[in-house]
């Protein structure tokens, strides 16, 4: 059954995963395979054990999340493969289902976040290889994301050097809790390779830290977990513009993937205030922080943001001013998915809509009408 | 320092601090507001899809934090026109919340530390000036 919504849908947060960990070792040169099969990360019994925990490793910290793999209990496909790992049910469920003109591939492998660099930079181009062959070659729907081993970045840089070439690859993928700020200048050379090939840099809900998840320590529930990862998207927007990163790469363009948009008005009146007191802390920023931002950033809706009266749905875009730059997306399969249908709510302006839900997907990541 | 705040106040809410003593007033000093509304947004969305897994909670994040929680003004974190503010402060859903302080001797931009910000009702100007603090600290 096709739900077609009057408007057209371009899906920006798509979570393809491996029938089975070991299937990306075949993209894998022969020394990390032996590695892995002798007790790597991801092992038999790792990968049982993340078939309920979930595949996000935090150091000293794993929340069993709301679901099996966080997915929607009906995304998992008839063969019993993992969800979003069956192109063919996700067609089903999601391509055809919701009439896609395209969607954005995010697959979190963990390709950053390996503590041995190596090994992360060909678990990236395992990645990126196993997307090209099994998902962009039979699929002309979809488009992917380059994922790098972000920890190092003369490696990543090597990476997006190597993927750019193919048009199919419409941006970099971080996640947004990395073992440092952003706006550090150990990152510098993933923004400048992202700059020289035209790709924007999206930064996805997630990540290992490689410290406390929080500013404060690490909570008790994943509750905690996901409410508190908003505030790791304010943390890392302030580093990059307060770094000058923004400054230093003047066509740089950030995508901030599942963090929800209303908490960024708020940041931005912040920012703009401390800086009209401490700007002299910060003398090369070329503008206050909230013009740098509505220039160089982008956003993705899921999970959408519900305030409790519909005016103030209103009121977040307008404080916002960044409708050209907030992007649809569902996050399939995971268990808090937007659909395409129901996401944003009734009465918004038919022009606004059409532009989050295809418009300025289709400007940003330059997606053929 | 917001984001800690934020952290703080989800630990709070989460580990059901405020289900094991009703009677807890917490003070958010120097912590600003203006990103209460939207976090408490998301907290309640998080608490609709998550509350089995803290199922002591019996109510969505921002009634306990109506409840409990109380706000200074400074830093004033809102947007800069008067008319914007106060419908900021009317998103946290309780003219209770903010307690005015002045964070002497810290710098802040001058005009701001002359008196409550412009634009705001007599009725809410009172309560942040005087009410609310004298009800949280039993004054």
């Amino acid at each position: 059954v096709s739900v077609r919504t009057r408007t057209e849908v371009i899906d920006c947060d798509i979570h393809n995963a491996p029938r089975s960990e070991q299937a990306l070792l075949s993209y894998m040169p022969a020394r990390w395979r032996a590695a892995r099969a002798a007790g790597g990360r991801l092992e038999a019994a790792v990968e049982a054990r993340r078939e309920t925990l979930g595949d996000r490793s935090y150091l000293g910290g794993e929340y069993p999340r709301a679901t099996p793999r966080a997915a929607r209990t009906d995304a998992w496909p008839p063969s019993g493969d993992p969800p979003a790992s069956d192109l063919e049910f996700m067609r089903e469920q999601l391509l055809d289902r919701y009439d896609l003109s395209y969607g954005v591939l995010t697959p979190m492998l963990g390709a950053g976040e390996q503590l041995d660099l190596e090994r992360g930079a060909a678990l990236a181009s395992a990645i990126n290889d196993w997307q090209t062959a099994e998902w962009l070659e039979p699929e002309p729907r979809l488009r992917a994301s380059i994922n790098v081993a972000y920890e190092d970045g003369p490696l990543a840089a090597r990476e997006i050097h190597r993927m750019a070439s193919d048009p199919r690859f419409v941006q970099v993928l971080l996640l947004i809790r990395t073992a440092e700020p952003l706006g550090r200048r150990k990152y510098w050379p993933i923004y400048e390779a992202a700059v020289d090939h035209g790709l924007p840099v999206g930064i996805h809900f997630g990540g290992w830290s490689r410290g406390p998840i929080t500013g404060v320590g690490y909570g008790s529930y994943y509750i905690e977990d996901t409410v508190g990862m908003a505030t790791a998207f304010a943390d890392q927007l302030t580093s990059l513009v307060c770094e000058g990163v923004f400054d230093r790469y003047r066509e740089l363009r950030i995508v901030l993937i599942e963090g929800g948009i209303a908490w960024l008005a708020p940041l931005m009146w912040r920012l703009d205030r401390a800086f009209a007191l401490l700007g002299s802390e910060a003398p090369s920023l070329s503008a206050p922080p909230s013009e740098l931002i509505r220039e160089h950033v982008w956003l993705t809706t899921q999970p959408i943001d519900e305030p409790p009266r519909a005016s103030d749905f209103g009121w977040l875009l307008d404080d916002l001013e960044m409708n050209d730059r907030i992007m649809f997306a569902t996050d399939y399969p995971h268990w808090d998915f937007d659909a395409p249908d129901r996401a944003l709510p009734a009465g918004l302006d038919a022009d606004v809509r059409e532009r989050i839900m295809a418009g300025n997907a289709r400007s940003l990541y330059r997606l053929d009408g | 320092m917001a984001s800690a705040f934020a952290a703080q106040l989800t630990s709070l809410v989460a580990e059901g601090a405020f289900d094991r003593f009703e009677g807890l007033r917490v003070s958010l000093i120097e912590s600003g507001f203006a990103w209460l509304p939207a976090f408490l947004w998301r907290f309640d969305k998080g608490w609709r899809g998550l509350r089995r897994e803290i199922p002591w909670t019996r109510r969505p994040p921002s009634e306990y934090v109506r409840d409990h929680v109380r706000v200074s003004l400074q830093p004033v974190d809102g947007p800069p026109g008067p008319d914007e503010l106060e419908r900021v402060i009317d998103q946290l859903g309780s003219d209770r919340m903010l307690m005015f302080s002045t964070d002497y001797p810290h710098r802040h931009i001058a005009e701001e530390l002359d008196a409550v910000p412009a634009g705001l009702s007599p009725a809410l100007a009172e309560r942040l000036l005087d009410g609310n603090a004298r009800e949280h600290y039993q004054l």
